[in-house]
């Protein structure tokens, strides 16, 4: 079952528009948001809670719509934004206080537990947090009230290696009852390597793909030949290539086909993916 | 909405220090000139201004996109800012009124009654001053509410003093009574129709 399916999600701005997006996240899986900065990913994540009236498109979320059962699905929904949180002079006892009021299941318990594992100091006020620690102190919070989805917009952005490592692996933890998901945008396409199960690829406002990491993986690859051999290639295939002058890097889509048997073919990562499809963008009609 | 307040008290906290400093410092005041008026009009303005200042460090915190994300409705931020207004003007009014009734008790220069209509004419002074500044602060945020807050406090001065320098004549001591019985249903329909307005403001705001 879905706990969340996006249908044709449209919303205009002057200078930018979110064109159709649609895709759904299963029980139990982690789906990465991916796309250059501006490509519409906080604006699919402000459609998807509401901030933002969207154009057209259906939202369905736990199977009731998102704007119907608003404050019934946000009680089971974990939400980390990328630029706002919490009041820079509360102390994390003070924001147990009114998030006991917000949730009806809220867990004091739970949240002071999560801030030990993240060794987050209890008696300094979030002023003199690092960004790190904001970032765990919203994640701990946006995980105590037990929500069945969490939606969290760019968590792992400017944080260290370690600290990204950590949040991967809550993340992981999180998903293995089979019941609960994540959806989380990123441009930091190697954490998703590691533990994503979908991906939603956006660029410019229209959707690329959606689609599982295990079919991205089979399908996706990086042929590295020459002119000749590039030109055996079948143009719809490629998404991307590069010259250079050792010869072609040629991103394709369609790696199990027979025609590339005899090819040399490199396993392509998101990065490869991200990096090559907006490039080949910018070439477009290069290709000859 | 008790959360929401919750959040609202906590953060003010440490102002709430600044402001009982300075009730102890007008009342010290108060209680050498034996006129406790001045102390009645700041610390409910006071007060009254603190629900202001909860929207400012909402608004650094980008805290209204968070809020919404959570099981909270428009509807109930607005209204959590006109309840903190109210409650906070309120206790400013309590809290003036017992101090300058020990005031009067000790140096008796004016009436109690006299002192209880005057703290209660800034009560709703500041409940129409909330009613004109929070849709503004919807509509424009806060940074740039701020000169039109001044606006909303001198404009009226401006016209008043207009009004006395023409010769039109002061409402009789009756008509003014007749205003004062009238004035809690007219804070009632202010704050209704503030935040009525303010409200669909906020409704088509995208965050």
């Amino acid at each position: 079952m879905d706990i969340l399916k996006a249908e044709n999600l449209t919303k205009h701005y002057s200078g930018f528009s979110l064109n159709k997006i649609s895709f759904n996240l299963p029980k139990g899986s982690i789906m990465g948001l991916i796309g250059e900065n501006g490509a519409g990913k906080t604006t699919t994540i402000k459609l998807l809670l509401n901030l933002i009236k969207k154009d057209s498109g259906k939202i369905t979320i736990f199977g009731l719509d998102n704007i119907k059962h608003e404050m019934k699905i946000k009680q089971d929904i974990g939400v980390v934004l990328d630029e706002s949180s919490f009041h820079d002079n509360l102390k994390p006892k003070d924001i147990s206080t009114f998030m006991g009021n917000i949730y009806d299941k809220w867990d004091n318990k739970k949240f002071f537990d999560y801030l030990n594992i993240f060794n987050l100091p209890q008696n300094k006020i979030l002023k003199d947090y690092s960004k790190g620690m904001k970032m765990k102190l919203s994640i701990a919070a946006a995980l105590s009230h037990n929500p069945k989805l969490l939606i969290l917009d760019e968590p792992t952005g400017g944080l260290d290696p370690v600290v990204r490592s950590e949040i991967l692996d809550i993340f992981m933890d999180f998903i293995q009852d089979d019941e609960k998901s994540i959806l989380f945008s990123t441009h930091v396409t190697s954490d998703l390597d590691k533990i994503a199960d979908y991906i939603t690829f956006i660029h410019k406002g229209n959707l690329v793909f959606t689609e599982s990491n295990d079919e991205i993986n089979d399908n996706y690859g990086i042929i590295k030949c020459g002119i000749n051999e590039f030109n055996k290639i079948d143009r719809k295939d490629i998404l991307g290539h590069r010259k250079n002058k050792f010869g072609y890097e040629v991103l394709i889509n369609n790696k199990q086909n027979s025609i590339y048997r005899d090819f040399i073919i490199d396993p392509a990562n998101l990065e490869d993916i991200m990096l090559y499809h907006i490039r080949g963008d910018i070439n477009e009609g290069s290709v000859d | 909405m008790k959360g929401l307040l919750i959040k609202d008290l906590i953060n003010l906290k440490k102002s709430f220090g600044t402001i009982i400093a300075m009730i102890v410092l007008y009342f010290l005041f108060a209680y050498q000139s034996g006129d406790p008026s001045i102390l009645v009009g700041m610390i409910v303005f006071l007060l009254t201004m603190m629900s202001i200042t909860s929207m400012s460090y909402d608004d650094m915190a980008k805290w209204d996109k968070f809020a919404l994300s959570m099981p909270i409705s428009r509807k109930t931020i607005v209204y959590s800012k006109y309840i903190l207004a109210v409650l906070l003007s309120l206790a400013g009014l309590v809290l003036s009124t017992g101090i300058g009734y020990i005031v009067i008790l000790l140096k008796a220069k004016m009436s109690i009654q006299e002192y209880l209509v005057a703290s209660y004419a800034i009560f709703v002074l500041s409940m129409a001053f909330i009613c004109i500044i929070i849709p503004l602060i919807f509509k424009f945020g806060v940074e740039k509410s701020r000169l039109m807050m001044m606006g909303a406090i001198i404009i009226p001065m401006i016209i008043g003093y207009v009004i006395s320098k023409s010769g039109i004549s002061m409402p009789s001591e009756n008509q003014l009574m007749t205003i004062l019985k009238l004035s809690p249903l007219l804070v009632v329909l202010a704050l209704y129709i503030s935040s009525t307005i303010s409200y669909n403001i906020y409704k088509k705001k995208d965050l």
